[in-house]
This record gives structure tokens, C-alpha cells and sequence, in this order.
């Protein structure tokens, strides 16, 4: 095959494939692949065998899916999840309805982390100096240490009973020392609240109750502990169902255009060194009338504020705007600025009286947060100064994503022993003595905390594939009973039997294993008075001059996060959710800044700094600031990634303790080569057909005239009668209003569909699978929309008349049905269809991947061969189970029993599926609210899914 | 001039244009019966399988209903072929030695499954339901045939789309009351035809023919 | 064409109304037509050699792809069609000329049609051969291709009928049948000339084969009439019917640039364009190499050059109704779409390509001197293929490449693999057309001594007895 050279379409062959495995579930994935088998309609289908269970667990019915609770953590903080699992087999992320953090809704990363549970590239075996080595060997040698100076290196924990496990070693082994490290820490923010208040805090915050937000470099939209409800509360702060409701305002300052940029009323494009200054100059305005703000302190932001003075207007109405909603406003602020930023906007929340009532002080639920065990520098100066006896580095990959000038990989050799703890043979695995492969999370017992502390268990939904461990394991091991030591279930259990107390702990037990959480065990918020003194001091530190040369910023990237979701491949193939760029990294920048340095888009520059260089293609940027650079972290990965490998550059090789988001100082140089970038959309230009493709009106007019779109979003006059309908008729509603485009629903989809992977070279050419795409579009300096399009399962659907072989047609209860198997591929509905949803398998792009891959494959959903076209069927596969149920129990179908794979994971509700046909829908409701239209409705393709106009809450001040 | 061809060649001639006109027309219909005959649908084709189970004597003899080994078929699309535990209950109190049952025994204590030869398979892209069947009354026996005669089960209907259609357009040629569904003797009282609309009513079956209602 | 070609025919009587040159003889024109068969010129079998070479690589390429899948080719979404159906439809029009020559101007009584007919309609067939390799190869399962049959299937499914593609089957294979009896029963008696007149026993077995007994006795003759007249009247509508069918492809299709109503007839005329152009490509050349200027006169040049003209002139009609409609509709996407996107858009080239060959070049038919001159005639008609390449190539591709959301635009770009094909068939195609000119009488003796006799009678008024 010409692809040969796509990352997933070169992912290796396995050796042994654990045989209980494939008992488990392969019957299922093979039964969708023996379809592929039955190509020619002339010859006999195959003998198949059946293969029952020996002895069949009581839970499990085979054909029936069930959903397991549990929770993911990142950097700590964990996000409750209900796992879809067929006879054992782990294929589907949702979210858990009755967590705080994720009430229901998902991200990309909890939508993508099922597919790394079958990555091929995941180690088997545990190895001792490159060698196979037996997990009793290495237990047994880690057993005695009592003596020794062992340091471990952790991914920050909110685990209670990692946290006791950690005790526990500290009295066995006295000479232990924890070092945490996240290459994305939040230690600026903990010491930005420990300069303000005297101790390290989370800031909790209640946008229900917000009028106006502020987010000065702060993507709480789509990342960040928590964000899954902050986009929750700030969409449903400006859900706008009538003339009367009212609305949310957010102004963003930053300097990439983010997700959260892009559903900003107003925004500023600024570079890294003056969000600093704007900050301090917002906080001088609103500080001004603050009676106990010591007056050098307004003297000190002047100063500080001067870089900035060019938007002393804008700062001016924000400012005006807050105060005007004293209570009713937020101010927040990203981890990447620096701490005396952060103890500034705390004392803002202060003066603005939103303390208490939007805004919340509590202590992290993170273990010694912002305490010296979370620089890694302590451990660094000890490695340098010889005095490791011992490293054991338990999950992360901290050689790569380390400060450069840390130069952990050589450092590593220099303790007289070492152990990692990781997913595969990558970066961190090669300097070390042992290496064990780590458990992936759906192999795990184990418990975290939520970003309110709310206590979240782990449970496994199928057997360690290649006898991975936990970091509970293995800390365990070093507790002294060697091979004897007990396994993630038992240590889970005994811990919190402890806490518990034996009586009525079984019942405790499986409700909290049932749920995933546990009740009333959130951290209780506290009082805080800011220390005025303190923050002066540190203001006065801040720089009042702009750096003048491009400045660089390093940021944590949307889809690969810090690099550990970097061979996961439906995150590589997700096009970024701002740039729209698939696969690499790029260096973004402002179309004026591209001028000014003479590049073009996919010219690759050269950028060095202390004697390191990376080079790294140009991508125009929409929304950039001026005068910088923004490069995402997390790409450019190396050691054995069957996806991830050299896909994009590794931008840490740039990033030093002293610069670790920002620097001014980088040397640029032109290199006269080109890389070719997967661009997933390349015009993002109207061309002035918003009112047939995208609607959208301030505020003001819309209350003028709510239903300002039904005036020009008509259909045509027509002559025929549509269908006469089955009493359900199915339809969708997206509100384009509180849509952020965070593209969770794009992998929801590509996970419950079996939507295969292209490569870059199949973005390239035009050939992405996706079902549902996430467009953005261009509206003036400010705004860049974003419009979910999917089949819009028209009425009149244009692509089903012109299929040669009836494959494609339209079912009585409204469904644009697309029948695989009998698609001969002319393609001819895709040229005839005006929303060109429609996916053509160029390949057969599912016959390379190994059986392991296999197994995420939905046995719900026929695997495409190649030559046929497919589209969004509006999870039809879940209307259909949900009607047999129905039938089955001889009831009706609810409205709300059948959810659609994007609707499910959407954090905004944005997208609500459902019978049209039933007034009582919530669907009805929001098809027939004022702000309903169709896409291209003067078609008059008569589409089931209609969108919401976006509005916009702009300040009279500052629109013009 | 002599003749290039002898005078025989004409009506070889005539043969060819008849061949050239019937052969085409001929192979194409071949095609159209090769389709339709047992050999191609699998009809009436016994399996070997690797346990000697005789339905005739458990369904029969012992009088076992359908869902007590096929219990999937009342909740889930698959009817189940039944885990070697299950065999189990039964087979460690009698015929605890047979030879015959000898590899049920290894499945069960050593936990490896039974390789059973696959008998009726709908084609391929079909998303099959049991559960739904069961509850608006279509019997097993339907679709299986008097599997309470067969020594070893064979396929006994053609399972091909066309055949799924002549139900699903018209079910109640073929429904029978809900608790009647697991027996292989059932005859209704009066005409079909009638008790089928009532069922239809009753039940509310009203049968998918969307491409979806099988093809996912 | 090495060899200078006298501008103004060879003879002093070789005037624009002369169809055929001097009162050759019955055995002078046998001889001199049959003898282009029994002894052919050397340069031929290299000719062929090459063309044969460049045919299996054509095959090598069409397997590659379906072992492979099409995404071996340049197309995306959007530009699902692309190569493959530019191809078909270029080569599909190329094949009108030779039924409209044979059939329409049959019926029409047209003298000049009978020293051009054969030739014309074995290039139509070939033309054809090569268009029906494209709706099979660009399927993305073309195994499945015969779904598009309507047949009683166990699986109780019919096509779509309302769909032009499963026409489109129907229309190409009746055409093809049709127009190949149709060639094959006028090569009839010239095959049994060949026959009798052949020195190698071989030759006299394999043409008395295809000859099927021919004997030529008065009543043969008159049942081969009729027949050959029932054929060309079946043949005569489907010059209009196919093309028709195939403009609705795209006619019955949404998209900006393909839903117009005018395609039928500004389909018909473009294919009558190409064809005619083709059948001067091939024409001139045979007509020098093997000095058939008294058989192929410049009357012939110069009538089929007026239908060039003629043809052309609707072709240019239709470019300017379409942009005309699009402007006076008002509607967003069509003016996007001829206003901006093929004039200016990424693909305008092809755009300004298409006006120079197909509007702009058949100008200079205006005038006698350059309709009768072979050499600058070739050279228009080898613009004018192109330009009907192009302007395939920027309907489908053009159209597809811009249509309603600007979020799925997108360029195309064609493969290697593309490329192949297309030469490759035009290998192929010309494979075919010298296998022709070296084994069958291209010039239908029996039809032009018929033509002989019918001038004389006009001429000399009164029937006249060879030889």
C-alpha cells in the first residue's frame, strides 16, 4: 500500500498475544472483521466456530455491554468515569454522571486514553538491564532498602492511599526522600496563593453565579483541575432560551488563541510579557477604590503596568465592567504566569468582593503541594552531588519532559541503582537498571482525589494485558515483603478498611466501587486575608520594561497534553481544535509577524537557545499576538511509540527552569526547507454566506429581534410531501451559543464509531474519517466561531437519490440511513452532499492493525472495508438497542434513553439529540427555540439537525 | 475459385449464433438458482461437532426448555451457547464417566471452552437480535426448525435477507402467543392469519424493514 | 508528417465538391484499397509494438489500483470524482462522431459520408472501449459493479432508478453493442473481398471466417441492405441518448457548476466537437501515409472542418449561458463558482485553457483556405482534443474542488498512477486503431464503388456498366 509510511498504518505486528485475551473478547472483533471476510457476494460465507465461555462470570450476559465506574486522574486531580466493557472488553469512555468533576461530560483525553489500553507499542515484561527479567526477581531485590538513600520520583498524587503507602516508606526506610514532578505543575499558581494568603491553595470557582469572567492567560474551557464543570457552569451562564434571559460576558488576554479564547466576547492578543503588565494595570484600576490597598502597592502596578499602557482603554471597561458586579465576576489566571501574577488577581477577587461568593480558597487535594518536593531540583542537585543510592522514578517520563538545563537523562546514571515505572520502552526506560511496565489505568485498583477533594476510586475493567503493576505496587515492594507484597485490589481494600472501620465496610465497599466515589469527602473551603505587604514586594519585582525581540511561548499542547498522550493516535489524527491542525506541532504565528520575518506557512525555522536547536515548521496562526512564537509541548517523542514516534518536534529541548512558558532570548534562523503539515481545513473565510452557513448577532439585536435568524433562513417552496413519518422521528440541536469547539465530541464519535485513522499523509490529501468535524470560521479580528457539522440527515436528502444502488436512503423515523455493505463507491452522494459529512474509505484502513488493536473495535458498529462511503448515523446503533429494550420491556422509548456518542461527551450540553415528533422532547424545544436554523437551508434539504445562532455579549464600551 | 470452407461449416455457423444468444443468458441464470439452492444458503447442512449432544434426547427425552442452556436469547442479541458449567450442573450427578462427555469435563476444570462448529449464521453485516423475537412471540422454532428431531443440528431455513424480509413484512403469518415460543409442537387453535393480526395488536409488533434495523 | 502535403489536393479536379477524385475503375479502386491490407506499409508494426507496450502498462496500473484501492489516485473529499470520470466522459464524447457519421448521415443521404464511415464508427468503437474501463475502475468495489443491474437478488434489492448512473450502464453497453453490429456488417462484403482477392491460404481462411459466407448474389445484397438500414436508424437516436444521459451525472446533482439544465444539448454538441476533431487527428495523417487523397478529397476536410465550427460554436454558446445564468440566478454559491472560482480560483488555468482551445482556436474555420488545408487543420484538432479534456476536467473538479461550505475546500492534485491511466488508454485506443488499419479495409470499397456509380448517373444521366 502507498500508505506504508502512516504512523498507524506501520504499526507492528505483536509476537505473543496472550491467548485469554483473545477468549475474552475477540469473538466480537473478529465477528465484525469476518465481515470483511465475505467480500465477493459469489462465494459461500466461512465456517465459523464458537467459542463459549468454560465457566461464565454470573455478571456478564454475552451481547449485553456493561459500564463500570472509574476514575482518571491528570497531574493529580481524578474525573470520574463509567467505562463501557463487552465480556471484559474495555471500548468506551463516558462520563460519570455523579462525579463532580465530570458531571457526565468527558474530554478528549478521557475519550482517547481507551485506545492506549491497546497501544502496541506497550511494554510486556519487566527488564532488568534491557533483558527480560521475572517480577519476583525485581520485587525481591527491592525488598530490603531499609538502609539505603532511595529517592522516588512521583507523578503529583492526591491518592489517600498513596499517600499512606508514602509514610509508610518514609518510617521503613529513613533515608527516603519524594520528589514530585509534572512537567505542567501548578507550582506557580500554589506559591502565587502562598504569596498571597501564606499557603499553597486551589482556587475554586462558582461561574454559575458569574456575570462577568476574566481569563488572563487561562484556558478554563478545556483544561486546567476541574474544567469539565467550569465549561458546564459558564455555558449554562449564557444558554439563552428567551428575550429575557440573560447573559454571561468573559473577556480573555492571552496570547495563542485558545478554546476558551475562541468563546470570548472580547479578547487580547498579547505577548507573554505584557499579560503581565495588562494584569497589573486591570488590578490598578480595580484596586484603586480597595480602602486597606497600601498606596505604594498602586504605585508598584503602575510601574508595572507601563508595557501595557498601548490598552489602557481596554483595561479601563474591563475593569468598569467588574466592579460594576462586585460579587458577580471572576477573575481568573493561567499556571503558566508567574506567581506574583497570581497572588495580583487573588487580591483582585478580593477588592471585587467575589470571594465567597464565585470564588473559594481550599487546600489542594495534591500531596505537599507547592512544597519544595515538587521542584525537582532538589533531586537534580542530589543526583549531581552523587548522593542517589537509589532512584525509583514511578510513572511519568520526566527524561523527557524535564528542564533541559536539568539534563535528567545523564544524571539518572549517576544513582548506583534505578527503577522505572512506565507505560513502554520510551525515554525515561533507556538510562534506567530495572524497568517494569506500568498498569494502564483500565488494569488498575487505586483512588484520587477530585479538584474539590471528592475521594474517586480506580477499578480495573480487564486483567493486566502484560502483567503490568500499579505505583502502589511497586511502593509496596520497597515496604519490605518483597514478592509477598500485596496487589492494588488488597492494598486498596486493607487501607480503607482501615479508615472505615470493619463494620459495614462490604456494603461501603461496593457502593463506592459502584459509584467510583465517595460521599461528603470534599475539602471544605477557608477564610483567606491577602497579605498586602507581601504582594507589594513581589509587584515591585515584576519587570516594567517590554521585552522587545519575539518572544516564545511554551505551552502544555489541546490534544497530546504533555507528551504522555502522544501515541495515541485518534488525539495525534484529532485536528487541533483552534488551528485545525492534525498530526505535528507548528511554530504559530501572526499573519503580520509572518511578514515580518518573510516565512510562509510550512517553512521550517530553526530556533535555538543555550546551545540547543529544534527545528519546527511555521503555521499562520488565527488570533496570535504579534511579536510571538507559540510552540506546543509534548510532540517530537522518541524510544519505542508505534504512532507518536518523531511525529511533530520535541519543544522541551527549549524549555529551561528559569524559562519554563516564556522567553524572549530565543535566536530564530530561516532554514529554506519546507515541512508538510496535515492541515484538517484550509479555508476558514465565509465569503459572506453567514446567513446560509453560520448565524450570529450581539446580544442587543438579538433582544431587538429574537428571531432575527427565521427571517432569512428559509426553505424553498416545494411540491412533494415529505415522508409520512413512524411516530419517532429523530433530530439533533447544537447550540452554537455554547459550543466551544473543544472537539470532545470528535473522538467520542471516532471511539464509539470505529471511525479509522488516516495519517498525516490522509489529512494531507483530503481523506480524514471523521463523522463529525468541528469547522471554525473567521468573523472579524476578534472571533473565530466554531460550527459542529455531522450529517444533517436531511429530509430530502440530496446524497440518496443519486446512489446508483440504494445504499444510502432515508428510514421512516427521519435517519439518512448508509448501508456499508451494499455501497459499491461511486461516491456520488459525497459530491452531491452540500455539507460534504460524507467519509470515503480511500484503503482498507483497518486490515493492518494488530488483533490488540482490535479489541477497542465496537462490536455494535460494522467495520468499514475499503471502497465504501460512510457518515454519521446518529449513533443508530444505540436507537436501535434502546427500542429493542423498549420492546423488550414493553414500554415506549423515553425521551433522554437514547444518547448520541457526541451529545454524551459534550461538557457544554451543547448538543441534544432526541424525537422531534415528541412535543415533550427537549429536542422539540430547542429545535423550535427563536435562534433555530438550518445550515444551507435554502436548499432545502430539510435537515434533522438545526443549529442555534450564536450570540454574543459585547461591552457597549468597547464594541465598535 | 474452390470454396475456402466446406459446405458443413454453414451450419456451424447457425450452432455459434444460437450459443452466442442462449450461453450468456443461460450462465446468468445458473447464478440466479446457484443463489438460491441449499449448497449456497448452508440449508439442511449437518456440522460435526466436537461434543456428541443430541437435542433430540435433552429437548425431547428430558423435556429441557430452549432457555435453560440458550437463556441469552430472552435478554440479549445472542441465544448463548451454553458454558460448560453449566453442562455441569446436570453431568457431575449423572453420566459423571461417559466418555462422551469427556471433553466438557476438561473445559470445565481446566476453563478452556469448547471449540462448537457454528450452524446458523445469519450473513455477514447483520446485527441480529434474539430478545426482541422472543418477545413478540416469533418461536424458535420459526427459524430452527424442529430442533427437538435433529441428532446433530443442521440449518434449517435459508436465512438470507429476502427471507428475514417475508417475515418482517408480514409477521403475522408466522407470531404465536409470547409463552408458546419455546415449544416445538405448538399449532394454532384456529387460522394463523387471525391470531397473527390479534398478536400483532396485542403485542405491538410492528417489524423493522429500515436498512438500520439490521445493518449498523 | 515528415513528407510536405500539398495544401491544395493533388489533382487539378480536386475541387471542395468533390467527394471522390477522377472515374477510378472498379478493380483501380480494389486494388488500390484492398492492398492497404494484403501488403501494408513496414512502419505499422512498429507502431504497434509501441502502442502495445504502452497498453500494458495501462493494465498494470488499472490492477495495481484494484488490488490497492483508488486512494492510489489524487482524489479527496471533496474532489471525490476527479481523473477517472473526466476520462470517461471525454473518451465517451470522442466515440459520438462515428455513429453520427455512419448513422445520422446515412439517413441523410450524405455522398461524403461513405469514404469516412468506417474508419469514423471503428473509432467510435474504440473510443468507447476505453470510456466503458472508467464507471467499473473508478468504483470503490468495482467487483460489486454489477449491483447497478437491476436482477431479482436473494436480498429482495433493486437500484436506485433515479439515479443516472445505473442509466448511464444501460446507455454505454447499448451504444456500444449497437454501433459494433452496426461497423461489422458494413466490413461484411469488404471482408470477402479481402478473401478472394487474398494470395495466402491463411488470409483466405481467417477473412472468409469474419466474411461469414458472403457470396454477394443479388438477394444477400438486398437482405444486407435493409438490415444495414434497420441499424442505422437504432444507431441514429443513441448519438443524442447517451450523451444526454451522461450530462446528467452531473445535471441532476446540486453542485455549483453541475446543476444546470442545459447540459444535454451542450453535452451532444461538445461530444460531436471532439469527435469530428478526432476523426481529422486520425484522418489526415492515414490519408497522406497512404495516399487516399483521391478516396479522402478536401471536401471531406473541409466538411467535416464546418461541423467543427459548427459543433464549436454551440460548445461556445453554452460557456457563455452558463456564466450568463449563474450572474442573472443571484445566487451566492453559482456566482462563487463561475465567477470567481474558475476564473480566478486555483484551478483557472484549466479555465483559460478550455476558451483558447474550444472558443477561440475553430475561429480560424472560418475561411475556405485554412478548412482546406490538412496541416493546419491537424493542429486544430489537436487543440480542440485537449481544450475538451480540459473542459471535463474543470466541470467536475473545478466545481467540486469550491462548493457550498468554504470549511471543506480543498484542491486536487493527480497521481502517477493518474497520469498513467490516461495515457495509457490513449495507448491503447490508438493499439487498437492500427490493429484496424493493418487488417481490415478502413475504406469501405464496395460502399465507394456504390458512390462511383451514383455520380456518374448524376453526371452522365443515365446508368453506365463497368468496368
Amino acid at each position: 500500500m502507498t500508505t506504508s509510511d502512516d504512523p498507524p498504518i506501520r504499526a507492528r505486528r505483536l509476537e505473543q498475544f496472550r491467548p485469554e485475551v483473545t477468549r475474552r473478547g475477540f469473538m466480537h472483533a473478529m465477528g465484525a472483521s469476518f465481515g470483511l471476510a465475505g467480500l465477493s457476494a459469489c462465494v459461500r460465507a466461512p465456517d465459523k466456530e464458537i467459542l463459549p465461555y468454560s465457566r461464565q462470570p454470573p455478571e456478564v450476559t454475552p451481547g449485553v455491554a456493561k459500564h463500570y465506574a472509574t476514575s482518571m486522574s491528570i497531574d493529580g486531580y481524578a474525573t470520574g468515569l463509567l467505562v463501557e466493557s463487552h465480556e471484559g472488553r474495555p471500548t468506551k469512555v463516558e462520563g460519570n454522571p455523579d462525579h463532580p468533576a465530570s458531571l457526565g461530560a468527558t474530554g478528549i483525553h478521557e475519550q482517547g486514553m481507551v485506545l492506549s489500553l491497546y497501544d502496541p507499542s506497550r511494554a510486556r515484561a519487566v527488564a532488568r538491564g534491557g533483558q527480560p527479567a521475572r517480577w519476583a526477581a525485581f520485587a525481591n531485590a527491592h525488598a530490603t532498602m531499609a538502609a539505603a538513600k532511595v529517592h522516588f520520583l512521583l507523578e503529583p498524587t492526591s491518592s489517600p492511599l498513596r499517600v499512606n503507602l508514602i509514610g509508610r516508606i518514609r518510617e521503613a526506610i529513613p533515608g527516603a526522600t519524594f520528589h514530585f514532578h509534572a512537567p505542567l505543575s501548578r507550582n506557580r499558581a500554589w506559591d502565587g496563593a502562598a504569596l498571597a494568603f501564606g499557603r499553597p491553595l486551589d482556587v475554586r470557582y462558582d461561574l454559575s453565579l458569574a456575570k462577568v469572567v476574566l481569563a488572563v492567560d487561562r484556558d478554563f474551557l478545556a483544561s486546567g483541575p476541574g474544567w469539565l464543570v467550569l465549561a458546564r457552569q459558564f455555558a449554562d451562564g449564557r444558554r439563552l432560551l428567551g428575550q429575557s434571559d440573560s447573559m454571561n460576558r468573559l473577556y480573555v488576554a492571552e496570547t495563542a488563541l485558545t478554546v476558551t479564547g475562541t468563546a470570548a466576547d472580547h479578547r487580547l492578543a498579547l505577548r507573554p510579557s505584557q499579560i503581565v503588565a495588562l494584569t497589573a494595570l486591570l488590578a490598578e484600576r480595580v484596586l484603586a477604590g480597595q480602602r486597606d490597598a497600601p498606596p505604594e502597592l498602586l504605585g508598584a502596578l503602575e510601574r508595572a503596568a507601563s508595557p501595557a499602557r498601548e490598552h489602557a482603554a481596554w483595561a479601563a471597561a474591563v475593569a468598569r465592567d467588574l466592579l460594576a458586579n462586585r460579587g458577580a465576576g471572576v477573575v481568573t489566571v493561567g499556571d503558566a504566569q508567574p506567581p506574583a501574577v497570581h497572588a495580583i488577581v487573588h487580591a483582585m477577587n478580593i477588592a471585587l468582593g467575589n470571594v465567597d461568593r464565585t470564588v473559594r480558597y481550599a487546600p489542594p487535594p495534591i500531596f505537599e503541594a507547592g512544597e519544595a518536593s515538587h521542584d525537582l531540583g532538589g533531586l537534580v542537585g542530589a543526583l549531581a552531588a552523587g548522593q542517589v543510592d537509589y532512584l525509583a522514578i514511578l510513572g511519568g517520563n520526566p527524561v523527557y519532559d524535564a528542564y533541559a538545563d536539568q539534563d535528567l537523562g545523564q544524571l539518572v546514571a549517576k544513582a548506583r541503582g534505578s527503577v522505572y515505572l512506565g507505560p513502554c520502552a520510551n525515554e525515561t526506560a533507556r538510562p534506567v537498571d530495572w524497568f517494569v511496565p506500568e498498569a494502564h489505568l483500565l488494569e488498575s485498583w487505586g483512588d484520587g482525589r477530585a479538584f474539590d477533594g471528592t475521594v474517586s476510586f480506580a477499578q480495573p475493567l480487564i486483567a493486566p494485558l502484560f502483567g503490568g503493576r500499579t505505583v502502589d505496587e511497586v511502593l509496596a515492594v520497597f515496604l519490605g515483603q518483597g514478592a509477598q507484597a500485596e496487589g492494588s485490589h488488597a492494598l486498596l481494600r486493607d487501607y480503607w478498611r482501615g479508615k472505615h472501620g470493619a463494620t459495614g465496610f462490604d456494603a461501603f465497599w461496593e457502593s463506592t466501587v459502584r459509584r467510583g466515589l465517595m460521599d461528603r469527602t470534599a475539602i471544605p473551603t477557608l477564610e483567606q486575608r491577602i497579605a498586602w505587604g507581601r504582594l507589594q514586594a513581589a509587584v515591585e519585582k515584576l519587570p516594567a520594561s517590554p521585552a522587545d525581540a519575539l518572544e516564545i511561548q511554551l505551552r502544555g499542547d489541546p490534544r497530546v497534553y504533555d507528551g504522555r498522550f502522544a501515541n495515541n493516535a485518534w488525539l495525534l489524527e484529532l485536528p487541533d481544535p483552534v488551528t485545525q491542525l492534525s498530526w505535528d506541532n507548528a511554530a504559530l504565528l501572526s499573519a503580520a509577524t509572518m511578514t515580518q520575518l518573510g516565512v510562509q506557512d510550512e517553512d521550517v525555522l530553526e530556533l535555538s537557545y543555550e546551545g540547543r536547536s529544534i527545528r519546527v515548521p511555521v503555521l499562520a496562526a488565527h488570533g496570535q499576538a504579534d511579536g510571538s512564537l507559540t510552540l506546543s509541548l509534548g510532540y517530537g517523542r522518541k524510544g519505542e511509540l508505534a504512532v507518536g514516534r518523531d511525529v511533530g518536534v520535541n519543544a522541551y529541548a527549549l524549555r529551561t527552569s528559569l524559562a519554563p512558558y516564556a522567553n524572549g532570548r530565543i535566536a530564530l534562523t530561516k532554514t529554506g526547507e519546507q515541512f508538510p503539515l496535515a492541515r484538517a481545513q484550509l479555508e476558514f473565510d465565509l465569503h459572506g454566506r453567514e446567513d446560509d452557513i453560520f448565524f450570529h448577532e450581539s446580544l442587543e439585536e438579538y433582544r431587538k429581534d429574537p428571531r432575527f435568524t427565521a427571517h432569512k433562513n428559509t426553505a424553498p417552496e416545494t411540491l412533494y410531501d415529505l415522508k409520512p413519518g413512524a411516530p419517532r422521528q429523530w433530530g439533533m440541536s447544537i447550540d452554537l451559543g455554547v459550543c466551544t469547539g473543544c472537539s470532545a465530541c470528535v473522538v467520542a464519535c471516532q471511539a464509539e464509531n470505529n471511525v479509522p485513522v488516516v495519517g498525516r499523509e490522509g489529512v494531507r490529501k483530503g481523506r480524514r474519517m471523521h463523522w463529525l468535524r468541528v469547522d471554525r470560521y473567521e468573523a472579524g479580528e476578534e472571533q473565530l466561531f466554531a460550527e459542529p457539522m455531522l450529517c444533517q440527515h436531511c429530509e430530502k436528502a440530496p446524497c440518496e437519490y443519486v446512489c446508483p444502488v440504494n445504499a444510502t436512503n432515508h428510514s421512516a423515523d427521519g435517519l439518512n440511513q448508509m448501508v456499508y455493505n451494499r455501497c459499491v463507491g461511486t461516491r456520488f452522494c459525497s459530491n452531491n452532499c452540500p455539507y460534504k459529512v460524507r467519509r470515503f474509505n480511500f484503503f482498507n484502513y483497518t486490515d493492518d492493525i494488530t488483533p490488540l488493536e482490535r479489541l477497542v473495535l465496537n462490536p455494535d458498529v460494522t467495520v468499514r472495508d475499503r471502497g465504501v462511503m460512510e457518515k454519521c448515523s446518529y449513533c443508530v446503533q444505540r436507537i436501535r438497542e434502546a427500542e429493542i429494550h423498549a420492546g423488550v420491556e414493553a414500554r415506549a422509548v423515553r425521551d433522554g434513553d437514547i444518547r448520541t456518542a457526541c451529545e454524551q461527551a459534550c461538557p457544554t450540553k451543547a448538543i441534544v439529540f432526541g424525537n422531534v415528533a415528541d412535543a415533550g422532547a427537549e429536542v422539540t424545544r430547542l429545535r423550535h427555540a427563536d435562534r433555530s436554523f438550518a445550515v444551507l437551508n435554502d436548499l432545502g434539504t430539510v435537515p434533522r439537525t438545526r443549529y442555534l445562532a450564536r450570540i454574543r455579549n459585547p461591552n457597549p464600551e468597547l464594541a465598535r | 475459385m474452390q470454396p475456402v470452407f466446406p459446405r458443413w461449416s454453414n451450419s456451424i455457423y447457425r450452432w455459434t449464433i444460437a450459443a452466442l444468444l442462449v450461453g450468456p443468458a443461460s450462465f446468468i441464470a445458473l447464478l440466479w438458482v446457484l443463489a438460491r439452492t441449499p449448497y449456497y444458503t448452508g440449508e439442511n447442512a449437518v456440522r460435526d461437532q466436537p461434543v456428541k449432544f443430541d437435542h433430540r434426547h435433552h429437548v425431547r427425552d428430558d423435556g429441557i426448555d430452549c432457555l435453560y442452556c440458550h437463556s441469552g436469547a430472552k435478554t440479549s442479541a445472542y441465544a448463548g451457547v451454553p458454558p460448560a458449567s453449566l453442562c455441569m450442573n446436570c453431568h457431575s450427578q449423572i453420566w459423571t464417566d461417559s466418555p462422551e462427555l469427556s471433553l466438557v469435563r476438561t473445559s470445565f476444570y481446566t476453563d478452556t471452552p469448547i471449540r462448537w462448529n457454528r450452524v446458523n449464521a445469519v450473513p455477514d453485516f447483520v446485527f441480529f437480535n434474539h430478545s426482541i423475537h422472543v418477545a413478540k412471540g416469533v418461536g424458535c422454532v420459526t427459524c430452527h426448525g424442529r430442533v427437538d428431531e435433529m441428532g446433530l443440528v443442521f440449518q434449517a431455513r435459508r436465512l438470507s435477507m429476502g427471507w428475514c424480509l417475508d417475515c418482517h413484512r408480514a409477521p403475522e403469518k408466522f407470531l404465536r402467543p409470547p409463552d408458546q415460543v419455546t415449544s416445538m409442537e405448538w399449532v394454532p387453535a384456529g387460522p394463523q392469519i387471525e391470531l397473527g393480526r390479534r398478536l400483532k395488536k396485542t403485542l405491538a409488533v410492528n417489524p423493522s424493514v429500515e436498512c438500520t434495523g439490521c445493518h449498523r | 508528417m515528415t513528407a510536405a502535403v500539398p495544401v491544395q489536393g493533388i489533382r487539378e479536379d480536386d475541387r471542395p465538391d468533390v467527394v471522390l477524385i477522377g472515374r477510378p475503375g472498379d478493380r483501380e479502386l480494389t486494388a488500390q484499397l484492398v492492398g492497404a491490407v494484403l501488403s501494408p506499409p513496414p512502419w505499422i508494426n512498429k507502431v504497434l509494438l509501441v502502442t502495445g507496450f504502452v497498453t500494458l502498462i495501462l493494465f498494470a496500473a488499472v490492477t495495481y489500483t484494484v488490488l490497492t484501492g483508488i486512494g492510489v489516485w489524487g482524489n479527496n473529499i471533496p474532489v471525490a470524482w476527479a481523473f477517472a470520470i473526466t476520462n470517461f466522459v471525454w473518451w465517451i464524447g470522442i466515440g459520438h462522431a462515428g455513429t453520427f457519421i455512419s448513422a445520422f448521415l446515412l439517413l441523410l443521404e450524405q455522398k461524403w459520408r461513405t469514404s469516412i464511415n468506417r474508419f469514423a464508427e471503428a473509432m467510435t468503437l474504440f473510443a468507447v472501449v476505453q470510456a466503458g474501463l472508467f464507471p467499473v475502475l473508478h468504483l470503490g468495489r468495482p467487483w460489486f459493479f454489477y449491483w447497478l443491474i437491476p436482477y431479482p437478488s436473494t436480498m429482495d434489492v433493486w437500484p436506485q432508478f433515479r439515479s443516472s448512473l445505473p442509466w448511464d450502464v444501460v446507455a454505454v453497453s447499448t451504444y456500444f453493442t449497437v454501433s459494433l453490429l452496426f461497423w461489422y456488417l458494413g466490413c461484411i462484403p469488404d471482408l470477402a473481398t479481402v478473401r478472394d482477392m487474398a494470395p495466402e491460404k491463411w488470409r483466405r481462411r481467417v477473412y472468409g471466417f469474419f466474411a461469414l459466407g458472403w457470396r454477394g448474389t443479388a438477394r444477400t445484397w438486398s437482405r444486407y441492405r435493409i438490415a444495414y438500414g434497420i441499424l442505422g436508424g437504432l444507431a441514429t437516436p443513441l448519438v443524442i441518448s447517451v450523451h444526454s444521459i451522461v450530462s446528467m451525472d452531473f445535471a441532476i446533482a446540486q453542485l455549483p457548476g453541475w446543476h444546470s439544465i442545459i447540459f444535454p444539448p451542450y453535452f451532444v454538441a461538445g461530444a460531436l466537437f471532439s469527435g469530428f476533431a478526432m476523426v481529422l487527428t486520425l484522418l489526415i495523417p492515414i490519408r497522406r501515409l497512404y495516399r487516399l487523397e483521391n478516396v479522402i478529397t478536401t471536401a471531406h476536410l473541409d466538411l467535416m472542418a464546418k461541423m467543427i465550427l459548427l459543433t464549436g460554436s454551440i460548445v461556445a454558446y453554452s460557456y457563455t449561458v452558463e456564466i450568463f445564468l449563474a450572474w442573472y440566478s443571484g445566487d451566492v454559491f453559482e456566482r462563487w463558482m463561475h465567477l470567481h472560482s474558475r476564473i480566478q480560483g486555483p484551478l483557472a488555468a484549466t479555465f483559460w485553457i478550455v476558451v483558447f482551445c474550444n472558443v477561440l482556436t475553430p475561429q480560424v474555420l472560418w475561411f475556405k483556405r485554412w478548412r482546406t488545408s490538412p496541416r493546419l487543420l491537424f493542429v486544430v484538432t489537436i487543440f480542440v482534443q485537449l481544450g475538451m479534456w480540459m473542459e471535463r476536467f474543470m466541470l467536475i473538479v473545478t466545481s467540486e474542488a469550491q462548493d457550498f461550505l468554504p470549511s471543506s475546500w480543498r484542491t486536487y492534485r493527480p497521481s502517477a498512477i493518474d497520469m498513467t491511466i490516461l495515457f495509457g488508454t490513449m495507448g491503447f485506443f490508438l493499439f487498437l486503431f492500427f490493429l484496424l488499419i493493418k487488417y481490415v479495409p478502413f475504406i469501405p470499397i464496395a460502399e465507394l464503388k456504390e458512390t462511383r456509380f451514383k455520380i456518374e448517373e448524376e453526371t452522365r444521366g443515365g446508368p453506365v456498366m463497368g468496368p
